[in-house]
């Protein structure tokens, strides 16, 4: 019952705080407050969250106080080697003064909140309710943006953040664009980002997405990522997760076109008493399209992880080539794993398969490079590294690639010490 | 593509070839569902009081519960007042010999080629048939019982044999599991029991035989099988209804009890009245299956051919409790018109080095949605647990729909689950190389489907293997191209 009381508190904490703030003026944020005040909170019994308690995971430190803009973080630094467009959200509002542009065909405008809702996932209402501002990108038709455009979150107070960037991109026709989200903060500051993004991709635009979550030890995340892709587009979107006491990603692509390519590549490393969840949705709605989707996971001390993949295949899908996989290794007794890779089909001539495996590494393998005088942690090492490198697979630029492999490694090594 | 509009209405227009009606007289109880009618049955059944308690017990828990609303199907809301609970063909007394049935039931059980009358005795299955809420016969009984085994109606084992049904009703399905089980053991009318004594191994196949017959009637039949330590039992259930433009309802619960070292084999070839082209009528199955293995080494196998009903809602399940148990999952289920079908199964494993291996194949056609929901749940404790899981589906025609929701959940390092699904059509290229070699379009879809569904057929007995695959290539032959 305790439970019951506090997910109360959290909820009348979220109330306060919207009144307080006279949010309720604006006619798009009540509905999204109304809708989730509706909905409430998702418990263990919601189908979509009923092994990720971020309620629980929130409970403890919330607070709802507007968040302030900081002045300069102090380690507001270049994670990548290339040069790149940044777009930054300190503490969950944009900072115009650290978003520096290259290139000059970017746009960013600021507007207040629409009215139309994007999705009725309840963290998706809450963003829209609490959000400072919609910042858009647009990026013209015709254009190859030779610098990646990187979308930094950072966080640089000691106290508890209650954080809601939000950004729509829209790439026009014909255009190429790479974008990377990471997040900078210190190791143990404790914040709650609930992020929205919506990424609207033209006629024969090539999207590469690239999500990297190393925030800090206590960050419970919330990710939603809405991709919706024009005929003959080409997204590659890649998440992978490093670090954080609770994500959540809800990865949404829709299919609203023909002759799309979607990959949807994904890797997972959890340890400690982390809790990572990736809920990807590749909805077809047109016919001709090809996706595929490759998420493997590594669960070590008390880490437990979450999966669930939805293919949707309309009616009107015909000719649809879906598939997915998703694969995971247990390295230890009490971390788990709970996968639901779920198709719905409602189009015949489809060729759709999902696959999931779980199990541990490869006992001949482990062998075999022992007999040749590695030690065990070295081996298990090279086994781990070689099983996650085949999603970066999903990362088409080279140097990113090659980045975001180096911050694996470093990632692996510890975990098989 | 005229050619293949032509093969499909050919296939959508087959009737259901079980929908006659018996002109039987019936003893039934009045409309609704209260207390009043659970006590009716009790009281008609002449039940002990403990069964009562436990049937009102049921009753009211059920009143407290809401109807499941999860599963992939739609359907009116279903009232639970208009149903009759018990309805039982009028028999003078007790029969004591075949002779005394009325010769109307006798003609039924013929027409669906169940052999009563033990004329067929070569055919050597042991039949409880059941007819609306009661088990009208039992064959093979004394042949059965020289070995020990009891194989009898469950109102006359809870006359004879109280004490084994008070100790394994609702071991494995509790009154209180869901929805549709609790209804069933507050208003069950009758099914069938069987006990393996230990160490014997059933000599022929048991057979249960469902037919819903009077009007407006629900059926809520329940199995209980109880295997003790190194028995071995093979188990059939096979059902019909007539045609009738309401949908009935049919709520069974099939427990099944596996000792240390005893195997369970549990066949269903369902089909049941699914209601004519146009979705009107047809049968509710909502059906609560789940084996138990209670000891080490226990072994239980599910196999189901699903061709029937209107919607189905299914999920026969293994618990594998015991260490280096085993539980077993093979399934064709085939949706036409506008069946609904969610079916699955679910495999818990709790004991050491236990495996489980589900094969579900689903064939959707006409407007129907085809579900498999299935779950493999891989305890803390069950370390070394293996499971496979392979679910197909196949499409024909671009009004169906078929949909896979598996929930893997495993709790330790040292267990492997794998899943893998497929969802396609019957490849152009398929049905090209089969007519290059000089076969017709409509054989090779036969053969192709066959071959789909083989892995599951190969599992049957020989008897339902017949029955199963005429009723696949009743429902499916050129329905393709």
């Amino acid at each position: 019952m305790e439970a019951a009381t506090d997910k109360k508190n959290l909820l009348s904490l979220l109330a306060e705080a919207f009144d307080q703030r006279g949010l309720d003026h604006h006619a798009g944020r009540r509905k999204a407050m109304e809708l989730f005040s509706a909905k409430g909170l998702p418990t263990a019994k919601s189908e979509e969250y009923r092994f990720t308690p971020i309620v629980r995971a929130l409970e403890s430190n919330f607070t709802a106080i507007a968040p302030t803009k900081s002045t300069t973080p102090q380690f507001l630094e270049h994670l990548w080697s290339m040069p790149c467009n940044l777009v930054v959200f300190i503490n969950g509002v944009y900072s115009a003064t650290h978003s520096i542009l290259l290139d000059p065909h970017i746009k960013i405008t600021r507007a207040e909140i629409g009215t139309t809702l994007l999705s009725e996932d309840p963290f998706a209402l809450l963003n829209h309710a609490f959000a400072e501002t919609e910042v858009t990108i647009e990026v013209p038709p015709h254009h190859t943006i030779e610098q990646p455009l990187a979308v930094v979150y950072c966080f640089d107070q000691p106290s508890f953040i209650f954080a809601n960037p939000r950004w729509t991109c829209r790439i026009g026709a014909g255009s190429k664009l790479s974008v990377l989200e990471y997040t900078l903060a210190e190791s143990s500051s404790p914040y709650f980002n609930n992020k929205q993004s919506f990424i609207e991709v033209g006629e024969h635009t090539i999207l590469e997405l690239t999500t990297l979550q190393q925030g800090s030890k206590d960050e419970v995340l919330v990710n939603n990522s809405l991709v919706n892709m024009a005929s003959s587009s080409r997204a590659y979107c890649y998440t992978g997760t490093l670090e954080g006491k609770l994500v959540r990603n809800n990865l949404t692509l829709l299919i609203d076109g023909e002759g799309i390519d979607a990959h949807l590549h994904g890797l997972y490393l959890v340890g400690g008493s982390s809790l990572v969840d990736n809920h990807t949705v590749v909805d077809h709605r047109k016919p001709n399209s090809q996706s595929n989707e490759l998420y493997k996971g590594v669960m070590d001390g008390n880490g437990k992880a979450v999966f669930n993949g939805k293919i949707f295949v309309r009616p009107d899908a015909q000719k649809t080539n879906a598939f997915q996989s998703n694969r995971n290794i247990l390295l230890s007794e009490a971390s788990n794993i709970h996968t639901k890779p779920q198709l719905e089909i409602w189009a015949d001539d489809v060729k759709c398969s999902h696959g999931c495996t779980t199990g541990q590494l490869d006992e001949e393998a482990l062998f075999y490079l022992r007999s040749r005088g590695l030690a065990k942690d070295t081996a298990k090492g090279m086994l781990l590294n070689a099983f996650a490198s085949e999603t970066l697979e999903g990362i088409p630029n080279e140097s990113i690639r090659a980045q975001v492999n180096q911050l694996i490694q470093n990632k692996l090594h510890p975990t098989i010490e | 593509m005229a050619k293949d509009d032509h093969i499909i209405q050919e296939f959508t227009s087959r009737e259901y070839e079980h929908g006659w009606v018996s002109d039987l007289e019936a003893d039934a109880a009045p409309k609704g569902l209260s207390e009043d009618i659970v006590r009716f049955i009790s009281r008609r059944k002449s039940e002990p009081e403990w069964l009562l308690e436990w049937r009102l017990k049921a009753y009211r828990h059920w009143t407290t519960m809401v109807e499941p609303k999860w599963p992939n199907v739609t359907y009116p809301a279903i009232n639970y007042q208009d149903i009759i609970y018990y309805s039982a063909p009028k028999q003078k007394a007790s029969p004591t010999s075949l002779d005394e049935i009325d010769p109307e039931l006798l003609k039924t059980f013929e027409k669906l080629g169940i052999s009563l009358t033990e004329q067929k005795r070569l055919s050597g299955i042991a039949v409880d048939a059941v007819l609306d809420s009661v088990s009208v016969a039992t064959t093979f009984k004394e042949k059965l019982g020289e070995l020990g085994i009891i194989f009898c109606s469950f109102s006359e084992a809870v006359r004879e044999h109280p004490d084994l049904i008070k100790k394994y009703l609702g071991s494995v399905v509790p009154a209180t599991d869901n929805y549709f089980a609790a209804l069933n053991s507050a208003v069950f009318s009758d099914g069938s029991f069987c006990y393996i004594p230990a160490g014997v191994r059933c000599p022929m196949e048991l057979s249960t035989y469902f037919r819903i017959n009077a009007a407006k009637t629900g059926q809520f039949e329940r199995t209980l099988i109880v295997a003790d330590e190194g028995s071995y039992v093979s188990y059939l259930e096979g059902c019909t209804a007539p045609m009738r433009d309401e949908n009935q309802l049919h709520a069974a619960v099939v427990e099944i009890y596996a000792m240390k070292n005893a195997e369970v084999k549990y066949s269903t070839v369902q089909n049941w009245y699914p209601g004519n082209k146009d979705g009107v009528g047809g049968i509710y199955n909502f059906v609560t299956k789940r084996g138990l293995c209670a000891g080490d080494h226990a072994k239980i196998s599910w196999t189901q051919v699903e061709t029937g009903s209107a919607i189905t809602w299914k999920y026969p399940s293994c618990v594998l409790k015991g260490d280096y148990s085993v539980g077993e999952f093979y399934s064709v289920a085939v949706t036409n018109n506008y069946q609904q079908a969610d079916t699955g199964t679910k495999m818990i494993h709790l004991g050491k080095n236990t495996k489980s291996r589900i094969v579900s194949k689903g064939i959707s056609a006409g407007k129907s949605q085809n579900s498999y929901r299935g779950q493999v749940h891989v305890h803390k404790r069950a370390v070394q647990s293996r499971n496979f899981s392979q679910c197909d589906s196949l499409l024909l025609g671009d009004q169906c729909g078929a949909h896979t929701f598996p929930y893997i959940d495993v709790e330790n390092s040292s267990s492997r689950v794998e899943h893998e699904a497929t969802t396609s059509k019957i490849g152009e290229d398929q049905i090209f190389y089969c007519q290059q070699r000089g076969i017709d379009e409509e054989s090779a879809v036969a053969l192709i489907v066959n071959g789909y569904a083989k892995e599951v057929l190969n599992q049957l007995p020989m008897e339902f293997a017949v029955e199963a695959q005429k009723l696949l290539a009743l429902t499916l032959e050129g329905s393709v191209g």
